[in-house]
């Protein structure tokens, strides 16, 4: 985040601790971290490094055990559940891997689903913004389809129309590309790439270092911690000196011996 | 073999879910329970053969007037001997009445109810005594006729069982009868409660023409092979046609003007009565009952087959033909219907002593009502028949789903199609629309007996205590010797503490018994066309009107001055506006017994209208009352009125009667209210038992909401996450879950009302005050069933609403 960012999210010190059967797991252990607006992050990490969970919390879909989290200038972190509701529904836009449309819906249902959510706007207005959506990610000529008429590269499209229809300040997205072949993930990514020119501020959780190369900037989480490229890079190898050394102990020493 | 597997398969599975197994199994047990119970009623009372050996070749045969609204009185001496010798139908008959009678000599006196009949009757019901004899035709004559048969109750509890009795003499109201023979246990005629028959002998003034009106007595006759009911009442209306022809002109008119004639009735219709109205309403209803029930376990084996798809589909990879998936999934329904037939066989051997303490069916011992092997198969072929319906949706569903799909997904997304989802909401909107049926049913009969309830019988049943008396001949048929007892009896029980009023009738309000008669008004004549004056009429005491609070409207009641001295008459406001409407009745005579020299009585008195039979009776005929002190009556009714509970005077009522007379047992002692209360047992009964069904179907139903929509919701887990990442608020999510299950609940309310206008004319003889169309039963209805709705869907929907989103979309 450059100094000329206004900070959009602001988390220090922010824990997640999961409690299950008496034991203890520390998902996430005291985060630092800020995203400017219009900025493009990507949060990357091995499994289990607590991405999945540092994109919950910011979401607004879970709260941190501790530490602070200013959404737009806002303490969001111990918000009521129909206040996050609220805030979810204005400020944050969700892309999931999965594209999890509402099979039941159309396209243009789908897309109106954030906007129904919200008092106040007419069903003229409601229109305007989903068709505007759609013409954003050019599936504005599949209103009437159903999800199950369209290939998954189409439903992620529309995924990302109804994550822009709510204008909110934030998109999120959660291994966009995950459940795309390459062309289709490469075109997503490019979606979100032209979405970032046009000003909109994206936080992408992926594993694959070529789809983080699209963000501006790439935050490393490892054990629940965001650590810089070096650090990771070091951890990482240490990790797989330690497996390595593991898997050498556990070798029957009679296979030196063989002839 | 496969069958053998199949059912083998279909019990491990079974036990391995017992709670779903139970949930089933009691939800058919109550369904198959209540039909059998009510079945088991309808078995006994219509369909089984009555004890009597070709039972339906019985007829009961009346004399009917229709024209003075009197469609079954009784039958006349020579109107008996006229359908015995005159017609070519009957191959035997006999003629009966009731005597009370009080047997002495062996201990305490105990009052019998006995059975006068014609020694034919047990040529007519073809049953044989099981000692000694039945009644000869030698103990139909005059000074013969002191001759009784004894049942085998009475002998056992009366005579030790001692087989010696046969040939000896008992003493029945003081008189000597040689008992001639025992009849078998378990033979009632014509029900329990007649202990003894003993013969009915025939005065030549009681054969003669001068006896026709006077009808006191029962006809029962048996067809011959091949002859029918209608032969028999054509051959009967012959007989009257004739006879008319010959009466007297006055007789003739009379006759014409009333619509006379005969009527003959299959002997078991005229037992069943109306039962059998409400007895088929009940069959319906808990018909519906079952098809709730089968929705809903069909509901339950639909989520449970949609859980089972991966097994089902790994079973057609592996080859197996639709069919045998079918037969499998038939082969678990089969055995849970047969598991549910057996719990309701249970059911319905409680649910039968229900229904007869709730005082439906017949309290008649003739009717064998049992769980018995008709009942049994019935019940079987019901839980086959329900296993079938409720096993064919899932089992269909089964064989439809996709098999390569649902291996590839591991059996993740067991989630139903539309077809399937389709299906169960269908289920849930007949459930409810049955529902809502049967409320607006039984919402029409509560609505019904409150109306009745409501009803002013014409006096004040509150307070008041009755109780028979039987008086024998010696000394009682001496009318000044009833008189002195009368005075002194009404004297002592009106010294008795806490006693208001007392009084005495010859026939009580809701007692059972009437006495009609024909009257002549002075100076009235019946225009052409028009019947005579006739009545019904009670012989009644000065404290009569008191104790039973019947409003005097004009001059007086009885006075204990009131007799052969003095006769009087009261009337009641019917017999006042009829003949009476511009004038004062007060003061004018009405006179009885010979039309050419009639026994006139003044009228001092109009008194208000009194419901004699039930309070949905529609009074039309006039009542007169005449001095009881006049004439002597065989079986009076004390009526007491008291300020404290009457049950309270049981005891110094009986104490009283004793120091009056000895030998004098008191009989029936009930309160008014309680004999009102017996009144409605034939709408309390079906009443209580649609409500207890329509609950029963509301509570099934509710369940049916709550499992369609518990089901969804756990299949729509992760578009609720999806939805709440959206921004969906708690109260968004209740309310989509709450439309949904709303949506069906409109669906099956509209159309279950539609239904039940279309159907509740089924119950329109069941109603009083109300119409089938009654807009509070209907809104009633639609408010109770919406809300019961609600909170089935509320707490799926509650369910939903506290979906943790990122537990839904992981899941997703």
């Amino acid at each position: 985040m450059n100094d000329t960012q206004r900070p959009l999210i602001q988390l220090s010190e922010v824990t997640k601790v999961f409690l299950t059967d008496e034991v203890e797991t520390h998902a996430l252990g005291g985060v630092h971290l800020e995203v400017g607006e219009g900025e493009y992050v990507s949060i990357s990490g091995p499994s289990g490094c607590g991405k999945s969970t540092l994109l919950s919390i910011l979401g607004l879909l879970d709260t941190p055990t501790g530490g602070r989290y200013e959404l737009n200038g806002t303490p969001v972190e111990s918000l009521s559940a129909a206040d996050r509701a609220h805030v979810r529904n204005r400020e944050i836009g969700f892309i999931f891997q999965a594209f999890n449309l509402i099979g039941d819906l159309s396209v243009f249902e789908n897309v109106e689903l954030p906007l129904t959510y919200r008092d106040g706007i007419g069903k003229a207005e409601r229109k305007q913004r989903v068709v505007e959506a759609l013409e954003r990610v050019g599936m504005a000529h599949r209103l009437r389809h159903y999800p199950a008429q369209l290939s998954g590269g189409q439903q992620q499209r529309v995924a990302v129309a109804r994550a822009l229809v709510g204008k909110p300040s934030i998109l999120l997205a959660d291994e966009p590309t995950g459940n795309l072949d390459s062309r289709n993930g490469e075109a997503v990514m490019a979606l979100l790439d032209e979405l970032h020119r046009g000003g909109a501020t994206i936080c992408m959780v992926t594993h694959d270092p070529r789809y983080a190369e699209f963000a501006e900037r790439k935050i490393h989480l490892f054990d629940g911690r965001v650590v810089d490229e070096e650090t990771l890079n070091r951890l990482r190898a240490e990790e797989e000196q330690r497996i390595e050394e593991q898997i050498a102990s556990r070798k029957p020493a009679a296979a030196d011996s063989a002839p | 073999m496969h069958i053998l597997h199949d059912f083998k398969f279909a019990k491990r599975q079974i036990a391995k879910r017992p709670g779903f197994a139970a949930a089933v199994i009691l939800t058919l047990a109550l369904g198959i329970g209540a039909n059998s119970a009510i079945f088991s009623m309808i078995n006994g009372l219509m369909l089984k053969p009555l004890p009597y050996p070709e039972g339906e070749q019985l007829v009961a045969v009346y004399n009917t007037y229709p024209k003075m609204g009197l469609p079954n009185a009784g039958v006349s001496v020579p109107d008996y001997i006229d359908r015995r010798d005159r017609t070519e139908v009957f191959q035997s008959t006999a003629m009966y009445t009731w005597n009370g009678m009080n047997l002495t000599g062996e201990g305490n006196p105990e009052r019998l109810l006995a059975l006068r009949t014609t020694p034919s009757l047990f040529e007519v019901l073809r049953i044989k005594p099981m000692l000694g004899r039945t009644l000869g035709e030698e103990h139909a004559e005059i000074g013969n006729d002191r001759a009784v048969v004894l049942s085998h109750g009475l002998w056992q509890a009366a005579f030790g069982a001692r087989e010696g009795i046969v040939g000896e003499d008992i003493r029945l109201n003081g008189e000597p009868y040689e008992v001639v023979g025992v009849m078998p246990a378990g033979f009632v005629f014509p029900n329990q409660n007649v202990q003894l028959w003993m013969p009915f002998a025939f005065t030549p003034q009681q054969m003669s023409d001068e006896e026709r009106g006077r009808e006191f007595s029962n006809m029962i006759a048996r067809l011959k092979p091949g002859a029918s009911t209608e032969q028999a009442q054509q051959q009967v209306d012959r007989i009257h046609e004739i006879n008319r022809e010959r009466a007297p002109a006055g007789v003739a008119e009379f006759w014409a003007n009333s619509g006379f004639g005969g009527r003959v009735v299959n002997y078991r219709e005229e037992l069943i009565g109306e039962l059998r109205g409400p007895l088929w309403l009940l069959q319906v209803a808990v018909a519906f009952v079952l098809l709730i029930a089968c929705a809903n376990v069909a509901n339950l084996m639909l989520a449970r087959v949609t859980a089972r798809r991966r097994e089902l589909s790994v079973r057609k990879a592996m080859g197996a033909a639709s069919r045998r998936i079918v037969a499998q999934i038939l082969c678990e329904s089969g055995l849970l219907a047969l598991l549910g037939g057996f719990a309701g066989l249970l059911v319905a051997w409680y649910g039968l002593e229900l229904l007869t303490l709730a005082g439906l069916g017949s309290t008649n011992e003739l009717f064998d009502i049992r769980l018995d092997g008709t009942v049994f198969a019935f019940a079987l072929g019901i839980a086959m028949t329900t296993g079938v319906l409720f096993g064919v949706v899932p089992a269909l569903a089964a064989v439809r789903g996709n098999t390569a799909e649902v291996l590839k997904e591991g059996g993740r997304s067991a989630s139903s199609g539309r077809g399937a989802q389709l299906t169960r909401s269908t289920l849930v909107v007949a459930q409810v629309a049955i529902a809502a049926m049967l409320l607006v049913g039984s919402g029409l009969l509560i609505r019904s007996f409150m109306e009745l309830q409501g009803t002013d019988a014409g006096f004040n049943p509150e307070g008041v205590l009755t109780a028979g008396l039987s008086l024998p001949d010696n000394p009682y048929d001496d009318p000044a010797a009833m008189r002195d007892f009368h005075d002194r009896l009404v004297a002592r029980l009106e010294a008795i503490p806490g006693v208001v009023a007392a009084g005495m009738t010859n026939v009580a309000p809701f007692e059972g018994g009437n006495s009609q008669s024909s009257y002549s008004i002075e100076g009235y004549e019946p225009g052409p066309g028009e019947n005579s004056p006739h009545g019904m009429v009670r012989r009644a005491d000065s404290g009569y009107f008191e104790a039973m609070e019947i409003p005097v409207l004009s001059g007086r009641a009885f006075t204990p001055e009131d007799g052969p001295d003095n006769p009087v008459a009261v009337i009641d406001e019917i017999l006042a506006r009829r003949y009476f409407p511009d004038e004062n009745p007060i003061g004018r005579r009405i006179g009885f017994d010979d039309e050419e020299n009639p026994e006139w009585f003044t009228v001092v008195g109009v008194v208000g209208t009194v419901k004699h039979s039930g309070l949905d009776e529609q009074v039309s005929k006039e009542t007169y009352y005449l001095p009881i002190r006049n004439a002597a009556v065989g079986s009076p009714t004390l009526v007491l009125r008291t300020a404290m509970p009457p049950a309270g005077l049981i005891d110094p009522l009986r104490e009283a009667v004793r120091e009056i007379d000895p030998q004098l047992p008191l009989t029936r002692i009930r309160t008014m209210e309680e004999m009102i209360d017996v009144s409605l047992q034939t709408r309390r009964a079906p009443m209580l038992l649609l409500m207890v069904f329509a609950g029963v179907a509301l509570a099934l139903s509710a369940i049916g909401i709550y499992g369609v929509l518990a089901y969804s919701v756990s299949q729509r887990t992760g578009e609720l996450g999806v939805r709440m990442a959206l921004g969906a608020r708690i109260g968004d999510i209740l309310q989509l879950v709450m439309r949904q299950g709303g949506r069906l609940v409109a669906i099956g309310l509209a159309l279950g009302l539609v239904a039940a206008l279309a159907l509740t004319g089924m119950i329109s003889s069941q109603l009083y005050g109300v119409s089938r169309f009654d807009p509070f039963v209907l809104i009633g209805v639609v408010v109770f069933l919406g809300l019961i709705a609600a909170l089935a869907c509320l707490i799926p929907a509650w369910r939903a609403a506290c979906v943790n989103p990122i537990e839904a979309l992981r899941y997703e």
